[in-house]
C-alpha cells in the first residue's frame, strides 16, 4: 500500500472509524454511520492531503460509504417542510405524512411510482419536472441539504423559504452531485392532502387544441392540481388531456377549467381515470425506451404539432406531456426502435428550424453525470 | 503604474468612444457609492473611502465582452452597475486593484414580448419603473414592484435578487426568469436558453441570479409576464398581537389565498399606518407625534432629539395597544376566484381575531407604496441614520425571530417593523431602524452595533440574513460565519466563470 494511504488507514483504525483496505483495487473504504465519524476523518483527511469519493472511480483512492441518517423522518406541519434521512424512502415519507394529512404531492411524473426510491436518489432525480406549472421541477421544492463533502466537512445549508444570499447553492450540490458531496438528509417543502382530487378528460382531434388548452390554463393562472395529456395507443383515437383540480377548497374551479378548455376547441369526455391510473401509465410511460423529450414555448404549439403531424403520417408516434410550465411545456415522444436514429434526426432537423422556441434532447442522456455541455463539465471539474 | 492605466483608459476610450468612458470628478463622485446607508453615514461626514478609477457605459455585449477581455490582460476590477439602489455597499470599491464601474443602463431595451408564451425578454439596464409603464400600456405586467422601482434595473433586481412588493402572487424576480445572457469574467458569453430544455431543468439561472455582480454581467433575461389584473379587492384586519396576524398569514398562504400583496405591521408600525386616518386627533396625541414625525413631517430639531433617545422611544412604542395591521390585496382576472380569495382570507383572518378595518388602509398602502422608502433624507440630514433590515425564517421561528431581534438592537435603535413576502413555508420580517450619534466615529459604532447585533441572532436562530437586499460588503461577514464550510461553493462558481477574480472583487468571499 502506498505510505500515505497506509498511514492514514492506520489512523482511521486507531480512531474507532470502521474502513477496510482492498487489496484488489488499492483503495480504502470508509464507512460511517454517525456525524462523529465523520469529524474524526476530517483532520485526517487534511493531514494526509486526501480527499474522499462517494463513487469508486478510477482517481479515487478514498471512498466513503454514507450511512448517516438512514431512516429518521421529522415532519414541520407548521412550516409544511419534511426533513429526512438520505437513506429512507420517499414511501416511508409519503406514508407519515398521509397520516398527519399531508403529502409530498408534486406531481412529477415517475418519482412517486418507485417505491424503493429514497431521498438520495431523489436528489439525483431533482432534474424531474412537474405537472403543475406551479412547481417547477423537483428541484425547486428542495428547502435544505446536509451532507459531507470531499474534504469530510459537515455541512447544513441555510433553511428559508427565500433568500438573497447568493446564487442558489442547492442547485449547485444538485449539479454537482457526488462529485461535490454526499447526502446525510434532505428538507422539502410538502403538501395538504387533498383527498378529493377531480379529473376532467378533454379531447380533440387536434393535438394542438390541447397543447392551446394547456398555456391557456397556465397563462390564465387557474390553480389545478396536475395536467396529463398523452396520445392514445390506438392509432384511430384522439390524443386525451386530463386535468386534476381540487374539490375540497370552496371554490369550483370546474366551470373556469372547462370554459378555458372549451375555448380551445377541446371537448369534455367522460372519463374514468383516477390519479393512481394516471400515475402508473405515466410510470409505464416514462420507461418505454427511444424517447425524445420535445420543449416548446407556447406560442410555437402550431409549428409543434405540425412537426408531429408531418411525422405521425409515416410511424407510429406515442406522445405524453412531461413538464408544464409558465410560459413553455414539453412533450416525450416515443419513437419506434427502428429506424430510431434516423426519425429522432430528421425531428431534430426540422425542430431546429425553430431554435430557441423548439428544443429537442434525447431522454437517454438526461442524467447529470452524461451532461455533454461544456458549462456543466466545467462546474464539474472546478469542485476537484 | 499610472502611465499603464492612462493606455488603459485609451483602449476604453477606442472601444466605446469618448463620451461612454470618464474619470470626470463628478462621477467618480456619483458612483463611489450606491445607497447602503453607512456609506451614506461617511459622505455625510464628508468622508469618502472608495473611489472608482473609471466608469464605462457599454452599448451591447460585445463591448462588454472587450471590456472583460482587458480586464483579464490588465487585472482590473470590474464592478457592474445597475442603477445604484443596492442598499448593501455591493457597487462600492473596495480593491486594491484599479476599480471599473461597468454601468449598463445604456441597455435599456425591450428586445421583444412573446405575448403568447408571455415572456419578455428585455436588457438588463431597463429600469423598473418605464418598463412596468410600457407591459401596462398593452395590457400586461411583469409584476416586480420593488419600493426602488423608479431606480433600479433588472441586471440589479437579477444580480440582488430582488423582491417586490406583489411577491405573493408574481414570486420573488428568481422566480420569474426564464433564461438569462451574461459575460462571464473570463469574457464568455452565455445564453442559458441553450441549455434550458435539457433535462437538467434552469440550475444555471439560479446559479448566477444572486452573485451579484462577482461572476459576470448579467446584459438580459427573459421573464415571465402576466396578464395586467381586471380584478382587484382590498383588505384590512386588526389583530390583537403579532402572533395572531402571523398565524393568519400563514393559514392563509397554505390555502392558496394569500393574494397578491400581504403586509402585517408591528404595534408600533400599525399605529404609523392607522395615525393618518385621523389627522385631528393625532395632532393632539404627544405619542403620536413623536412617531409620525418619524414618518415624515418632523422639524429637524425635534428628530435629532428624538434619534438621540432610541431606549426612550422604543419604551414609548411599547405603550401601544391598539394592535397589528395587515391589508391584503387579492386580484386576477377571475371575479369569482379574486373574491372567493378575499371571503375565504377574511374567514381566516377572523378565525385569529382579526377585526374588520375595510378597505381603506390597503387603499391608502397601494396609493402610497413608493413613497415612504424616499422619507428617509430627513433623517440623514437630521444627522441621525435609519436603514433596513431583512431577514426570513419558516414560520414555526418567525415570531421568536422578531422578538429575539427586537431585544438586542433596542438600545441602539429605535425600530419597527413589518412582515411581508409571505410562502407556504416562511416568512420575512422587514425591521426599519433609526438612530443618531454626534460624530461619525459614533455614529458608524453604533450603526455597526445594531447589525451585529441583529445579525448575530439572527444567526443563532438558523434564519436568513437577507430576504432581498443581497450581501454586499454589509453582510458578507456574518453570511461567510453562517455557511462556514460552504463558501467552497462559491469558490467552484468563481473558478468556473471568473478564474482570475476581476469581478466585484472583495465581495461575497473573493478577495480584495
Ligand atoms: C428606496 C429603496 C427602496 C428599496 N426597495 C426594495 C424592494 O422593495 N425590494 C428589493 O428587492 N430591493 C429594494 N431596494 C434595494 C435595491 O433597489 C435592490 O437591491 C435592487 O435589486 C438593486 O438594483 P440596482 O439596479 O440599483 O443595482 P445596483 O445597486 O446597481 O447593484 C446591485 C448589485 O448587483 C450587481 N449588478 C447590477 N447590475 C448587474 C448586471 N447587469 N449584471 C451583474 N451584476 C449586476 C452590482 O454589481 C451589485 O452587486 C430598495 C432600495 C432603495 C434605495
Amino acid at each position: 500500500m502506498d505510505k500515505v494511504l497506509n498511514e492514514f488507514f492506520e489512523r482511521l483504525r486507531d480512531e474507532g472509524v470502521q474502513s477496510h483496505y482492498s487489496i484488489n483495487t488499492g483503495k480504502i473504504y470508509i464507512s460511517v454511520s454517525k456525524n462523529e465519524d465523520t469529524d474524526k476523518i476530517r483532520p485526517l483527511l487534511k493531514k494526509y492531503r486526501l480527499r474522499l469519493s462517494f463513487i469508486d472511480s478510477a482517481n479515487s483512492n478514498v471512498i466513503l460509504e454514507n450511512r448517516i441518517g438512514e431512516n429518521d423522518i421529522s415532519v414541520n406541519s407548521e412550516s409544511m417542510l419534511l426533513t429526512a434521512g438520505a437513506s429512507s424512502t420517499i414511501l416511508q415519507a409519503e406514508t407519515m405524512l398521509n397520516n398527519e394529512g399531508l403529502t409530498i404531492g408534486y406531481y412529477f411524473p415517475p418519482v412517486l411510482a418507485s417505491e424503493s426510491m429514497t431521498f438520495a436518489d431523489w436528489l439525483k432525480n431533482s432534474h424531474i419536472p412537474s405537472l403543475n406549472y406551479y412547481n417547477r421541477d423537483l428541484s425547486g421544492n428542495i428547502r435544505g441539504i446536509k451532507g459531507i463533502f470531499t474534504d469530510g466537512s459537515r455541512f447544513e445549508t441555510i433553511n428559508a423559504p427565500r433568500m438573497a444570499a447568493g446564487p442558489d447553492v442547492i442547485r449547485l450540490l444538485l449539479l454537482a452531485g457526488q462529485n461535490l458531496f454526499s447526502p446525510t438528509g434532505v428538507t422539502i417543502r410538502i403538501n395538504k392532502l387533498k383527498n378529493d382530487i377531480n379529473i376532467l378528460s378533454f379531447s380533440s382531434q387536434k393535438i394542438k387544441n390541447l397543447f392551446s388548452a394547456l398555456a391557456s390554463l397556465a397563462l390564465k393562472n387557474v390553480r389545478i392540481e396536475f395536467a396529463t395529456l398523452y396520445t392514445r395507443e390506438d392509432e384511430h383515437s384522439d390524443p386525451v388531456l386530463e386535468i386534476g383540480y381540487n374539490t375540497n377548497g370552496l371554490y369550483d374551479f370546474k366551470n373556469w377549467i372547462i370554459r378555458t378548455v372549451n375555448n380551445e376547441g377541446a371537448s369534455l369526455i367522460n372519463t374514468v381515470s383516477d390519479y393512481k391510473m394516471i400515475r402508473d401509465r405515466l410510470a409505464h410511460l416514462t420507461k418505454s425506451e427511444c424517447q425524445i423529450e420535445i420543449h416548446a414555448k407556447y406560442r410555437s404549439i402550431g409549428r409543434l404539432s405540425d412537426i408531429l403531424k408531418q411525422f405521425s403520417q409515416n410511424v407510429n408516434l406515442k406522445s405524453y406531456l412531461y413538464r408544464y410550465e409558465k410560459g413553455s411545456f414539453s412533450i416525450r415522444v416515443i419513437l419506434p426502435k427502428d429506424p430510431y436514429s434516423q426519425i429522432k434526426d430528421n425531428i431534430l432537423a426540422e425542430c431546429s428550424k425553430y431554435r430557441g422556441d423548439i428544443r429537442l434532447t434525447e431522454c437517454s442522456k438526461s442524467s447529470s453525470d452524461e451532461i455533454p455541455l461544456p458549462i456543466y463539465s466545467r462546474i464539474i471539474h472546478s469542485c476537484s | 503604474m499610472e502611465r499603464d492605466f492612462h493606455k488603459i483608459k485609451k483602449s476604453f476610450i477606442s472601444l466605446l468612444g469618448e463620451r461612454w468612458v470618464s474619470d470626470k470628478s463628478r462621477d467618480i463622485t456619483f458612483y463611489n457609492r450606491d445607497l447602503w446607508p453607512r456609506e451614506v453615514i461617511s459622505s455625510k461626514f464628508g468622508v469618502f473611502r472608495h473611489k472608482p478609477d473609471l466608469i464605462l457605459w457599454p452599448k451591447d455585449e460585445k463591448e462588454i465582452a472587450e471590456i472583460v477581455r482587458i480586464a483579464n490582460e490588465n487585472r482590473l476590477n470590474i464592478i457592474p452597475f445597475g442603477a445604484g439602489s443596492g442598499v448593501c455597499g455591493a457597487t462600492v470599491p473596495t480593491s486594491s486593484v484599479q476599480n471599473i464601474i461597468v454601468d449598463i443602463k445604456r441597455m435599456n431595451r425591450i428586445l421583444n414580448v412573446d405575448y403568447q408564451s408571455l415572456i419578455l425578454d428585455v436588457e438588463a439596464g431597463a429600469i423598473g419603473f418605464p418598463l412596468e409603464t410600457q407591459l401596462n400600456n398593452k395590457g400586461f405586467t411583469l409584476g416586480h414592484f420593488p419600493s426602488s422601482i423608479y431606480c433600479s434595473s433588472v441586471g440589479g433586481w437579477l444580480a440582488a435578487r430582488s423582491a417586490g412588493q406583489e411577491s405573493s402572487k408574481y414570486g420573488k424576480i428568481e422566480d420569474m426568469v426564464v433564461s438569462l445572457r451574461a459575460v462571464t469574467g473570463n469574457g464568455e458569453i452565455i445564453d442559458t436558453s441553450d441549455i434550458i430544455s435539457s433535462d437538467i431543468g434552469q440550475d444555471l439561472n439560479q446559479l448566477f441570479i444572486g452573485s451579484e455582480g462577482t461572476l459576470g454581467i448579467i446584459y438580459s433575461a427573459c421573464l415571465n409576464i402576466s396578464y395586467l389584473p381586471k380584478f382587484k379587492t382590498y383588505s384590512s384586519y386588526l389583530f390583537k398581537n403579532i402572533g395572531h396576524g402571523l398565524n393568519a398569514i400563514r393559514e392563509m398562504m397554505q390555502n392558496d389565498v394569500g393574494g397578491t400583496v400581504i403586509r402585517l405591521y408591528d404595534e408600533l408600525d400599525s399605529f404609523i399606518a392607522l395615525g393618518h386616518k385621523k389627522e385631528k386627533e393625532k395632532k393632539e396625541n404627544i405619542l403620536k407625534k413623536y412617531f409620525e414625525d418619524l414618518n415624515g413631517d418632523f422639524s429637524d430639531i425635534f428628530l435629532k432629539r428624538i434619534l438621540s433617545f432610541p431606549q426612550i422611544l422604543n419604551s414609548l412604542s411599547n405603550l401601544i395597544t391598539q394592535g397589528c395591521l395587515m391589508i391584503i390585496l387579492h386580484s386576477g382576472n377571475e371575479n369569482d376566484y379574486v373574491k372567493y380569495c378575499q371571503i375565504t382570507s377574511q374567514k381566516i383572518a377572523e378565525k385569529y381575531g382579526g377585526r374588520d378595518m375595510g378597505e381603506e388602509p390597503a387603499k391608502r398602502w397601494e396609493k402610497n407604496r413608493y413613497s415612504i422608502s424616499y422619507k428617509q433624507p430627513r433623517i440623514f440630514y437630521a444627522g441621525g441614520f435609519v436603514d433596513t433590515m431583512e431577514i426570513a425564517t419558516t414560520w414555526d421561528r418567525i415570531e421568536e425571530l422578531y422578538y429575539e431581534v427586537k431585544k438586542v438592537i433596542q438600545d441602539k435603535a429605535f425600530l419597527m417593523a413589518h412582515f411581508s413576502h409571505a410562502y407556504q413555508d416562511g416568512c420575512s420580517i422587514y425591521f426599519t431602524f433609526a438612530s443618531r450619534a454626534e460624530n461619525y466615529n459614533d455614529a458608524v459604532k453604533r450603526y455597526d452595533a445594531v447589525w451585529k447585533n441583529a445579525l448575530d441572532t439572527v444567526i443563532k436562530m438558523g434564519a436568513t440574513v437577507s430576504h432581498h437586499h443581497g450581501i454586499g460588503i454589509s453582510k458578507a461577514e456574518h453570511l461567510r460565519k453562517q455557511i462556514g464550510e460552504q463558501t467552497q461553493l462559491f469558490r467552484i462558481l468563481k473558478k468556473t466563470f471568473d478564474p482570475n477574480n476581476i469581478m466585484n472583487r472583495g465581495k461575497f468571499f473573493s478577495e480584495q
